[in-house]
């Protein structure tokens, strides 16, 4: 399918424009807005819901040598991400600044994963259930890494590090409330199997686009008052929110390419690698390296990253993959 | 009416039950948690983000004024490290 038709379908989506509605809203200057916990409950029914979902594919699928070589591969492409970006990130901006924007990217966005797993169930691509498990296996190595590395710098300068240990933030990466929602439905999912999917079918299918589309919503007004943050952090930061996501995604379907993956779980680890976490990442990061300016490592992922992935970046990748793979 | 010192602290709600810990080993008069506030900063302070990292409670304590020293030198390292506000005024308990 072209490209400009695939970008279209999905900005034609009722999500994605009540995303944009967001967006407009904070621009107008509107009193719209979402009050809390709403969104949280939403985020927390989004996780729970895609979780057990993936839960019970997996337990219909089973764990073969494919979804091996997809877990296998997403933890190699959170290990290498955050290592490389904080390379190239550290030309412009200081250490605890690159550390953390480089976690944020290395890391993953559970929203943008659920939008990309709704483009292709429109779509009617099938992936693995295992790719829920190489989701919250992405999301803690760039966190440690990140922390290594101010580590590993502040040795050199002869700082003494007074922030988290290393022990707490791989605690903190493992049981957040995100990865243990997420893994804990998923092993629900696998333990009631497909008797258990169709209990909850009204939660996976009926009721999943519209927390989708509440979130989204909440999400444009967020990423909209982000923007603000952005004004005064330069062009390099603002670009970085660009070819960043891109050059991840590249390397990731370079990667897949390489190794055979199935064009599903292949579109999933480009779409995984290409974004950036702002659930996990921002927790971890404040208590690790207060130094960094969520100013700059929130408002990239939120409101340059974010919206661009899920318009255009979700078909682009998808049309790579096309380019690749051979129509579905 | 007895005089005590009075301090408001504005931290990142990932940080306080740190603050609490060192509160309780130093046993001011008292403190009272005022969860998500918001107000001037870089923008990080809006309290509507997703993950809720970016949260900032209010904690006011009350202390004997005697007791002011130790309680600050105490809790300022951690302070100084979120980068939280700490207001110091005289107030009257009843």
């Amino acid at each position: 399918m072209f490209e400009l038709e695939l970008i279209v379908q999905n900005l034609l989506q009722p999500p994605i424009l009540f995303f944009l509605l967001g967006l407009i809203a904070v621009w107008t200057l509107s009193d719209l807005e979402i009050p809390q916990p709403i969104p949280k409950v939403l985020s927390l029914a989004l996780l729970l819901t895609i979780g057990f979902k993936g839960g019970v594919q997996l337990a219909a699928g089973g764990l073969n040598a494919a979804a091996l070589l997809s877990l296998g591969l997403a933890i190699a492409i959170a290990i290498v991400t955050p290592l490389y970006a904080y390379a190239l990130l550290r030309i412009k901006l200081n250490v605890h600044d690159a550390a953390a924007v480089a976690a944020t990217y290395g890391s993953v966005s559970a929203i943008t994963f659920i939008t990309a797993i709704s483009f292709l169930d429109k779509l009617g691509v099938a992936y693995g259930g295992h790719m829920i498990a190489a989701m919250a296996l992405m999301e803690s190595p760039a966190i440690i890494i990140a922390v290594l590395l101010v580590q590993l710098s502040n040795r050199k300068d002869g700082e003494r590090n007074e922030n988290a240990s290393i022990a707490a933030l791989i605690r903190h990466s493992l049981f957040n409330s995100s990865v243990l929602l997420l893994l804990g439905s998923a092993a629900i999912g696998v333990a009631t199997g497909v008797r258990g999917g169709e209990a909850l079918k009204p939660l996976t299918k009926d009721l999943f686009p519209v927390f989708l589309t509440f979130f989204l919503l909440d999400m444009g007004i967020v990423a909209g008052k982000r923007l603000r943050d952005l004004w005064t952090a330069g062009t390099f930061v603002v670009a970085s929110g660009v070819w960043l996501p891109i050059l991840n995604a590249v390397l990731a379907l370079a990667i897949c390419y390489a190794c055979g993956v199935d064009r599903g779980d292949a579109f999933l680890l480009v779409v995984l690698a290409a974004s950036a976490s702002y659930i996990a990442v921002p927790a971890a990061m404040r208590l690790a390296i207060p130094e960094a300016r969520p100013s700059l490592y929130v408002s990239m992922a939120l409101a340059i990253t974010f919206p661009f992935n899920i318009t255009l970046g979700i078909p682009t990748y998808y049309w790579c993959i096309s380019l690749l793979w051979g129509d579905a | 009416m007895t005089s005590v010192k009075r301090l408001e602290i504005v931290i990142t709600a990932l940080a306080l039950p740190e603050l609490q810990r060192l509160l309780d080993t130093h046993e001011p008069v008292g403190y009272t948690v005022v969860r998500d506030v918001s107000g001037m900063d870089d923008g990080s302070s809006i309290g509507d983000e997703v993950s809720g990292a970016l949260h900032n409670h209010l904690v006011i304590i009350s202390v004997e004024p005697s007791r002011l020293k130790s309680l600050t030198d105490g809790i300022s390292p951690l302070l100084k490290r979120f980068g939280a506000s700490c207001l110091i005024s005289d107030a009257q308990a009843l």
